[in-house]
């Protein structure tokens, strides 16, 4: 006798507790600690920050920890938990311009004011695995003279003057916001940034190389690099000015990118943009080509590629978006199978009967 | 109950901006409002626009259904009702005649509903028109102008090469005589029961940031040709739990010499009828 | 503000819920009277039950428009404390428009549409009435079983002319709430109205 499958709420509970068991791993090896994670996994945490829309180092390490590793995994913890937080209000803008550096490169300039400043990078490490290094404690680095005023101009700010890149768009009112609106098509810039910056760094990469290969080719240069400190501000009602209400580490990617110019524009040279929480320095290029990509609309620039599709781009950006409907797969659909397998067969059925008449 | 967080999960903000594009769903049957769906504590895809739906409308008196595939023990519907219970401390229920809200995922109950009772379904792509147009821009237009020529293109498609229409489910359906909506995957031997439904009919699409209602007593009509009429499927052997010939049913595979048999999808309606017939 | 603002919800979530659960059920079943009785009082001249649906509705992101009947520093105050919603002065821009059966059809001609691809960005009406009595009308349409028979007091033949165009306008059009000091009834756009006599 054939009885129904039962027990969907046993069998989650013994899930939840082998995954616990799975989590800790063997429990003769000390338990990894949050802090450790986030001193040590510094980039994992400024990628769950950026994409979890969340700047919060602790809750980053502690989400890092829960999903094992899994970063969409915890960039998913990072936005389901931000969601249920309250909204005081919005900052003023960050001025990027007084950003505290530890890192800023110009690939378009040999030099510039405030120099090149190579800071934290792998970019000219040798990738040979250093089984020794990681044991040891590396020794303290000379930075250079303390009072080095580390402040500096933008690098497209001095190219600006001469009026050879369009400036720098400031659409007056109030920027969108696509966690409080669904966002609507065709959208507008600020929307457009924000919803990269949400997005998967994989894809952005993925859509960002394809303009380089000649996918809505933008001959990009990278304009400016800039990765520090940048103070945050607030303006609280009831006090009517601003205070400092703390820092956060950014990385902003200024790209520099060829313009033929249109009916009412002469030739210059156009922007695309990237920014990210932390030291998220691929994230940010990739943004920077996709934003400047997705800019044919507005430069009246012809539309082939699909890092040029807004439509596509923005409907598919968001891993949390993308992992959910993926993976609901894995769900029952038995229902709906079955009716397709109804459907195929009567399907078959008839094919085959109208096969046999006209053998007769 | 778990406290920290409000009842019913969702904060009080997220709540009204649902419940305002929840009245408009009803004001305007089968058109897609759109509303700033949030992340929930659980995957886009697992149900999150039903969730918000059922987050926003539960009172603390309500007794709550949630079914996948028909049954009450899946996976998923075990997990969303548990996060209710948890959240909002509701009573449940697997018996459709003492729920007041069912939210369901694939199937509507083969019990007819009543009055007092409201039907949440998790949707997973609300756009009828969107495997014929993928762009929002343009399906929005079409809706604007009535202008459905591409599903009836498609429709007729089928009949031409198959001979007959080639959906088995999210069957197209046109809504108080207005728009075609889609009525989430059910199979289409349940679109019959949508139409002139007596319960309120709320869909919510998370991922999709889409909520879109069908009022009671409302004309819901499959779409179909005068040669070619909207029929269901059927089965050939009734339920081999309890022998019902009208309800939908699942295959079951017993074992690999290709022995199988049919069982009804509606776990509740199945076990009462077996209880009757006892 | 006035030096004693009066509280709103006991309980903020269940109160709204439950408020919420009666204006669902309302606009669901056209013309269907159902009492609509919050756990605080409101400042008059605002209905209690007007002030159960803007607490559960209204916020920062709704403009909120007020008849000058209503337009009380008292009631202003509250409204603006309870739910954050900018008082609005052009009626032509509110989410939700308070009104009483003398300004009704002013406000209702005067309310959003909403356009062809967002018939949602439309405005809702809530309007005051003494009672449901009075006006007999005859309604159809989704959420009514056959026909459903309908009072209620107070609105003129302009409004009612108005309500006609408003359902001409289908899927465009604003919805209305009738509110009774306790008790409540919604006409959304997709109801067709027939007044006695009328063919």
């Amino acid at each position: 006798m054939y009885v129904a499958v039962k027990g969907g709420e046993k069998a989650i509970d013994a899930a939840h507790r082998l995954l616990g068991e799975e989590r800790r791993g063997n429990p003769d090896i000390p338990e990894i600690t949050t802090t450790q994670i986030g001193e040590q996994l510094t980039l994992a945490v400024d990628r769950v920050m950026t994409e979890g829309s969340l700047y919060d180092r602790e809750l980053a390490a502690v989400a890092i920890k829960q999903a094992r590793g899994d970063l969409i995994e915890a960039i998913f913890l990072i936005r389901a938990s931000r969601t249920t937080l309250p909204r005081y209000g919005y900052s003023t803008p960050i001025e990027t311009s007084d950003m505290l550096i530890r890192r800023r490169i110009s690939a378009a300039f040999k030099d510039m004011p405030g120099g090149q400043i190579l800071g934290p990078t792998f970019d000219y490490t040798h990738r040979l695995l250093e089984f020794e290094a990681s044991e040891t404690p590396a020794a303290p680095v000379e930075t250079g003279p303390a009072d080095l005023d580390r402040t500096m101009p933008r690098v497209l700010d001095l190219i600006g003057a001469e009026g050879l890149i369009e400036a720098a768009s400031s659409t007056s009112g109030e920027p969108g916001d696509l966690t409080r609106e669904p966002l609507a098509f065709p959208a507008d810039r600020d929307l457009r940034l924000q919803s990269l910056v949400r997005g998967d760094e994989g894809f952005l990469l993925a859509l960002g190389y394809s303009t380089q290969r000649g996918y809505g080719r933008s001959h990009p240069f990278a304009g400016e690099i800039r990765y520090g400190e940048v103070a945050v501000s607030f303006t609280p009602e009831e006090l009517g000015f601003e205070i400092e209400i703390g820092a956060i580490d950014i990385t902003e990617c200024e790209m520099i990118n060829q313009f033929k110019g249109s009916a009412g524009v002469p030739p210059q040279f156009t922007r695309g943009y990237g920014l990210s929480f932390g030291q998220c320095e691929r994230k940010a290029m990739s943004m920077a080509l996709v934003d400047r990509a997705l800019r044919v609309r507005e430069l009246d620039e012809e539309q082939t590629a699909p890092a040029q599709d807004e439509e596509f781009v923005l409907s598919h950006a968001d891993n949390v978006q993308a992992t959910g409907f993926v993976e609901h797969l894995k769900l029952p659909h038995y229902v709906d199978f079955q009716a397709e397998l109804e459907l195929l067969r009567r399907l078959r059925r008839e094919a085959q009967g109208l096969d046999q008449e006209a053998a007769e | 109950m778990t406290t920290g967080y409000n009842f019913a999960y969702l904060n009080e903000q997220t709540k009204r901006m649902i419940r305002r594009a929840l009245l408009k769903a009803v004001a305007i049957p089968g058109y897609q409002v759109p509303f700033a769906s949030r992340e929930m504590p659980m995957p886009y895809g697992w149900g999150t626009g039903g969730v918000q739906v059922t987050a926003s409308i539960l009172t603390p008196g309500d007794t709550l259904k949630v079914i996948d595939q028909g049954a009450d023990d899946t996976t998923n519907a075990v997990s969303i009702r548990k996060f209710f219970v948890r959240t909002a401390g509701v009573a449940t229920t697997e018996e459709t005649e003492k729920a007041s809200i069912i939210q369901t995922r694939h199937r509507v109950p083969e019990a007819s509903l009543r009055e007092d009772q409201i039907l949440v379904y998790q949707v997973p792509i609300p756009e009828p028109l969107r495997f014929l147009e993928p762009r929002e821009t343009e399906t929005r237009k079409m809706h604007a102008l009535e202008e459905y020529g591409i599903m009836h293109v498609k429709l007729y498609e089928d009949i031409a090469r198959h001979g007959h229409i080639a959906t088995a489910y999210a069957y197209p359906a046109k809504v108080n005589g207005r728009y075609v909506f889609d009525p989430s995957p059910i199979p289409k031997f349940d679109n019959p029961k949508l139409d002139d439904c007596a319960a309120l009919q709320l869909f919510g699409a998370g991922r999709e940031k889409r909520i879109y209602a069908v009022p009671p007593y409302t004309k819901v009509t499959s779409l179909d040709f005068e040669d070619h009429p909207f029929s269901v499927q059927k089965w050939e052997e009734p339920c081999a739990l309890c022998g019902s010939t009208t309800t939908y049913l699942d295959e079951i595979i017993l074992d690999d010499k290709g022995k199988r048999m049919f069982v009804c999808s509606d776990t509740d309606h199945c076990r009462k009828a077996q209880e009757k017939a006892a | 503000m006035s030096t004693e603002l009066l509280s709103g919800f006991t309980d903020q979530a269940r109160g709204s819920a439950e408020a919420f659960r009666v204006m669902l059920d309302a606009m669901a079943q056209p013309g269907r009277i159902l009492p609509l009785k919050p756990d605080f009082a409101a400042p008059a001249p605002l209905f209690d039950s007007t002030a159960a649906i803007c607490l559960t509705l209204c916020d920062y992101d709704t403009p909120l428009w007020l008849d000058d009947s209503l337009r009380e520093a008292a009631v202003i105050d509250y409204l603006r404390f309870h739910t954050g919603a900018r008082i609005e002065n052009d009626s032509s821009q509110a989410s939700f428009l308070l009104c009483t059966p003398a300004t009704a059809a002013e406000a209702l001609a005067r309310a959003s549409i909403g356009n062809a691809e967002y018939p949602d960005a439309s405005a809702t009406l809530v309007i005051q009435v003494p009672d449901f009595s009075g006006d007999r009308l005859t309604l159809k349409g989704p959420g009514i079983k056959d026909e459903r028979a309908f009072t209620t007091a107070g609105l003129d033949a302009r409004f009612w002319a108005l309500m006609d165009e408003n359902h001409q306008l289908f899927p465009l059009g604003r919805d209305v709430y009738f509110a009774a000091p306790q008790e409540i009834a919604a006409l959304p756009r997709s109801t067709q109205i027939k007044r006695e006599g009328q063919a």
